[in-house]
């Protein structure tokens, strides 16, 4: 099966600090994978760059066998760390945007989902907690038919209680056949979910395996082994 | 998807900027009463008037509306691009250039909208004046000379303002202060590129006609080379943070 994400010899750096260094990666389609890593490892600097929102200076990236560009933006759905919609707008006004601009994009789902966490559509996106605007950027994310998910800290701002609704969403709202990466610290409450897991410390992958197969070789949970790899 | 992304842009600026192309419209229909006001009494002088009274509420009526729309849509180029919106902008399946070029069509339609709004609005009250009409208003000179400078500015000035962001960004601390200087600099060279052309070509540039083609071609080359210089620094350098 060919890979559905190929990285080769990326790197990214912001003038003289290297926030990504020679990385290489390739992540099949159906698997979940946790990037994971303390703050500055470079997750955030290495999904921008498979979105395409930071220009490399070296390596390759390559999304379903197409270079970051219009194709490979068609097939990624992505969920930034940061509340990225005109924030003057309604919840109605943005589903219709992203209706608007993504083919993919499954307008009864993302209502549904809007209704399960009782979200006014008709609030302005400025009038909501920064707990419920990151809610609806994930449901606007997961809202799409794409073959690669992409979901910086989707359960950062999220109060415990609808961590497990989010969860549910992001395994219940994803064809098979798509990948998923997420970025998280909160490891524990994603845990099982995850198919693989990356490490990223200084900008390079310390780890790539299969999430059964660190809980085999250490003996321990996922949490557990990132807490003992990046003690302070 | 430029199409889309240009009705997308259309639709989102509209609120701000028909209300402002319809006060402009007004206020020039007033302006342009007050004008056959003045007209009273000194028919002998009436064309040389209006002119002057052209020029004098252009630069009230215009500059100022202008500079509002300015402020407006290039904060909104801005956050709509470089800020965290921009997050939204650059993962929509559409090439860098189709989305730069939207924002830049669409500052393009407003100018020439506001242009519009207020020549019409001043033309309009050629209709009531008995001393002045259209075709001895168009072959004034002054008015005609602003007239054509009206056409050439439009077609580079959001072009020019939008890649002065897209300079002054790349200083992460000092957006503002890039921005302005980035914009002094490239307004000094259109101008110095122009006194140079209108020196070379004095002598051929003698009709009214001929002038406007000729700046309107200059200004759409100068078009097409600012906004390839734009995408072309934006491809290379977007590092939305």
């Amino acid at each position: 099966m060919s890979n559905l994400l190929t990285i080769q010899g990326l790197t990214k750096k912001y003038g003289s600090n290297t926030a990504l260094n020679n990385i290489n990666l390739s992540i099949a389609p159906g698997h979940i994978t946790g990037l994971l890593g303390p703050n500055g490892s470079g997750k955030t600097t290495l999904i921008k760059t498979i979105c395409g929102l930071l220009v490399p200076n070296s390596g390759t990236i390559s999304v379903d066998g197409n270079p970051v560009g219009i194709e490979s933006k068609k097939i990624i759905s992505y969920l930034p760390d940061c509340t990225c919609l005109d924030d003057s707008m309604t919840i109605t006004a943005i589903v219709k945007t992203f209706k608007y601009f993504f083919e993919d994009f499954d307008t009864e789902r993302a209502y549904e989902m809007l209704s399960n966490l009782s979200i006014d559509t008709k609030a302005r996106f400025k009038t909501l907690s920064k707990g419920t605007k990151e809610k609806v950027q994930l449901i606007l994310a997961m809202s799409r038919r794409a073959k690669l998910y992409l979901l910086d800290e989707p359960i950062g701002g999220v109060d415990p209680a609808a961590r497990e609704y989010i969860i549910n969403t992001i395994m219940n709202n994803y064809d098979p056949s798509a990948s998923i990466i997420i970025s998280t610290h909160l490891i524990s409450d994603v845990e099982q979910l995850m198919d693989d897991a990356i490490f990223l410390q200084n900008g390079q992958v310390k780890l790539h395996k299969p999430v059964d197969d660190i809980r085999d070789e250490y003996g321990k949970s996922l949490d557990e082994y990132f807490r003992e790899v990046y003690r302070c | 998807m430029l199409k889309k992304l240009i009705n997308y842009e259309l639709k989102k600026t509209s609120k701000i900027m028909i209300p402002a192309c319809f006060i402009s419209l007004i206020y020039s229909i007033l302006c342009g009463v007050q004008i056959l006001h003045s007209y009273a009494g000194y028919n002998d002088h009436s064309l040389n008037d209006f002119g002057d009274y052209f020029g004098e509420t252009s630069f009230y009526v215009y500059l100022p509306m202008i500079f509002a729309a300015t402020i407006l849509l290039t904060v909104r180029y801005y956050k709509s691009l470089y800020a965290s919106e921009g997050y939204f902008a650059f993962t929509l399946p559409a090439s860098i250039s189709n989305i730069i070029s939207s924002k830049i069509i669409v500052g393009f339609i407003w100018e020439i909208a506001t242009i519009l709004s207020i020549t019409v609005g001043l033309f309009s009250t050629i209709a009531f004046n008995k001393n002045v009409t259209l075709k001895d208003c168009c072959l004034n000179d002054f008015v005609s000379e602003l007239l054509i400078a009206f056409v050439v500015w439009a077609i580079v000035y959001y072009s020019t303002l939008y890649l002065s962001v897209t300079i002054g960004r790349l200083w992460s601390k000092h957006i503002i202060i890039g921005t302005f200087l980035s914009l002094q600099v490239m307004l000094a060279v259109l101008l110095f590129g122009l006194i140079i052309v209108n020196s070379i070509l004095y002598n051929v540039l003698t009709t009214t006609i001929i002038t406007l083609i000729f700046y309107s071609i200059c200004a759409i080359i100068a078009f097409f080379l600012i906004n390839y210089i734009n995408i072309l620094i934006t491809k290379k350098t977007l590092n939305l943070e």
